[in-house]
């Protein structure tokens, strides 16, 4: 669909042969987040080389904050991020990359979008210029997205004026406009409804296929994992408790059998 | 038409719009100060700045006068430095009124751009969106009805400035004497029909700007 035109300058340099690729997340961070009336301490430590990344757990285990951490959201004092080689933050050599820089798309639990201005303005917002309208490659490329998320007919609606499906829809595109190198996705589905839910999974599935581009999401819900997870990290009160190889695993045993024990001893751990 | 009458009503609304530009100006910045960051004192500051809010204007007027008068510690550096006097001067009065309103706009700036939901700004920020663009981009559209009924407000009482004005322009008839010092000094020397006319602009004015800002702030968008 669209050419990534990252400059292959760095694959063509005559590095050795058996180079194996960087770790798609190398996260090691240690966090203390005050929310009002209790503290939290988030020690989230992982390695994961797969492209589709799920991050699993109940609600309060940190999943959600470590996204905000991969994205440069939360600010961190001790340990270590880096992505796809990348190093985004590094307490030891004084390296924070700020969000702006990170190139991460984020799609948010409720979306954020902004409610002020049109699905296609909306879209397009981490393209435009400061002054001045958009570069004509990049009208296209809105274009382009509007139509491949179907959201052609809607693009001069204010998200206010659609539904929950269509303004998922509309975060997808403006978080896919910049070309991220990683994708977040915080809770995809929970502000949908469950008919709907099901149907917007295989939509979105449907054209994230199309991205060739590495997806860390977030979810307590078995079936978004089942339907999304390469590997999955499990979280539990503030911390990870395992990394699973799924994909590897789903092909000897069912979705409950790996994710019941997980989500036991979220619960119990600590 | 009348000067004694003309002549008020203009420098009224000249005094009130620079003032208010000049509050609108400070209160946005010094609102998004107060926003964005978190430092030592930042309440206590947030107080100071409110005064003139709750002071009596002749207070007000007292500290401007040590400020700017010829022997204040600002007014004799402009005196030196600028040969600018501001005391007895209408520009004199747009500082008194810029001091007067500047809370009203800082109030509501800073409300208003702590309504805008954070993650707002975040998105913003993962879009490669600068900490100016952010600002002028998300945080201002979507906090600028507030900031605009504050303005509004800012401009009203501008307009409806006495205490402050009256300290440091004084009330020199066709040089500082705007609505409300007219008003003050028609009804002092008895010439009722002027004092009437007078009042009657300022309040249909007054009327006009609180109907707008109070339609400013209804909702729009759902979010």
């Amino acid at each position: 669909m669209f050419v990534i035109s990252r400059t292959s300058a760095v694959h063509a340099s005559s590095a050795p042969a058996a180079v194996t690729a960087p770790p798609t997340v190398a996260c090691d961070i240690d966090a203390h987040v005050c929310a009002p009336g209790a503290e939290f301490r988030l020690q989230a430590k992982f390695e994961a080389s797969s492209r589709r990344i799920a991050l699993f757990g109940p609600s309060g285990s940190g999943k959600s904050l470590t996204l905000m951490a991969l994205a440069g959201l939360l600010k961190l004092r001790t340990g270590r991020i880096e992505v796809r080689g990348r190093t985004f933050f590094d307490a030891a050599s004084g390296v924070n990359v700020p969000a702006r820089r990170r190139n991460v798309g984020i799609v948010f639990q409720d979306y954020a979008l902004f409610p002020h201005l049109t699905v296609r303005e909306n879209v397009s917002f981490g393209l435009k210029p400061f002054l001045g309208p958009l570069k004509p490659a990049h009208r296209r490329r809105v274009d382009e997205l509007l139509e491949l998320c179907g959201l052609s007919d809607l693009a001069c609606q204010r998200p206010g004026q659609i539904s929950g499906g269509q303004r998922q829809r509309t975060a997808l595109a403006r978080s896919l406009a910049t070309e991220p190198d990683l994708l977040l996705l915080d809770e995809p589905f929970t502000a949908l409804d469950q008919p709907l839910r099901e149907r917007m999974r295989a939509e979105l599935f449907a054209i994230l296929e199309r991205f060739d581009m590495p997806m860390v999401m977030v979810s307590h819900d078995l079936d978004d994992v089942d339907h999304f997870a390469q590997t999955l990290v499990a979280f539990g009160r503030g911390r990870v408790l395992d990394v699973v190889d799924y994909e590897a695993r789903r092909r000897t045993e069912s979705a409950r059998q790996i994710l019941d024990p997980l989500f036991l001893a979220a619960q119990t751990e600590g | 038409m009348d000067t004694t009458f003309l002549f008020p009503v203009q420098l009224s609304l000249r005094v009130a719009a620079l003032a208010t530009l000049t509050s609108l100006t400070f209160g946005v910045v010094l609102g998004w100060v107060f926003h964005r960051f978190r430092f030592p004192g930042r309440e206590l500051l947030d107080s100071i700045l409110s005064l003139p809010m709750v002071l009596p204007p002749t207070v007000l007027g007292y500290y401007l006068i040590v400020l700017l008068g010829r022997n204040g510690f600002l007014g004799r550096w402009l005196q030196d430095a600028f040969g600018v006097t501001l005391i007895f001067t209408w520009q004199g009065a747009v500082i008194a009124a810029a001091v007067v309103s500047f809370p009203l706009i800082f109030k509501s700036a800073r409300a208003a751009l702590d309504g805008v939901e954070r993650k707002y700004e975040d998105a913003a920020r993962t879009m490669g969106y600068p900490e100016w663009r952010v600002f002028l981009q998300v945080c201002l559209p979507l906090a600028g009805r507030g900031i605009l009924a504050g303005t509004m407000l800012a401009f009203a009482r501008a307009m409806g400035e006495f205490g402050a004005t009256l300290m440091i322009a004084g009330n020199l008839p066709g040089r500082t004497q705007t609505l409300s010092l007219a008003v003050y000094s028609a009804t002092q020397a008895g010439q009722d029909s002027l004092a009437a006319q007078l009042v009657l602009v300022i309040s249909v004015l007054c009327t006009l700007i609180l109907w707008v800002s109070g339609k400013l702030l209804a909702p729009k968008w759902q979010a």
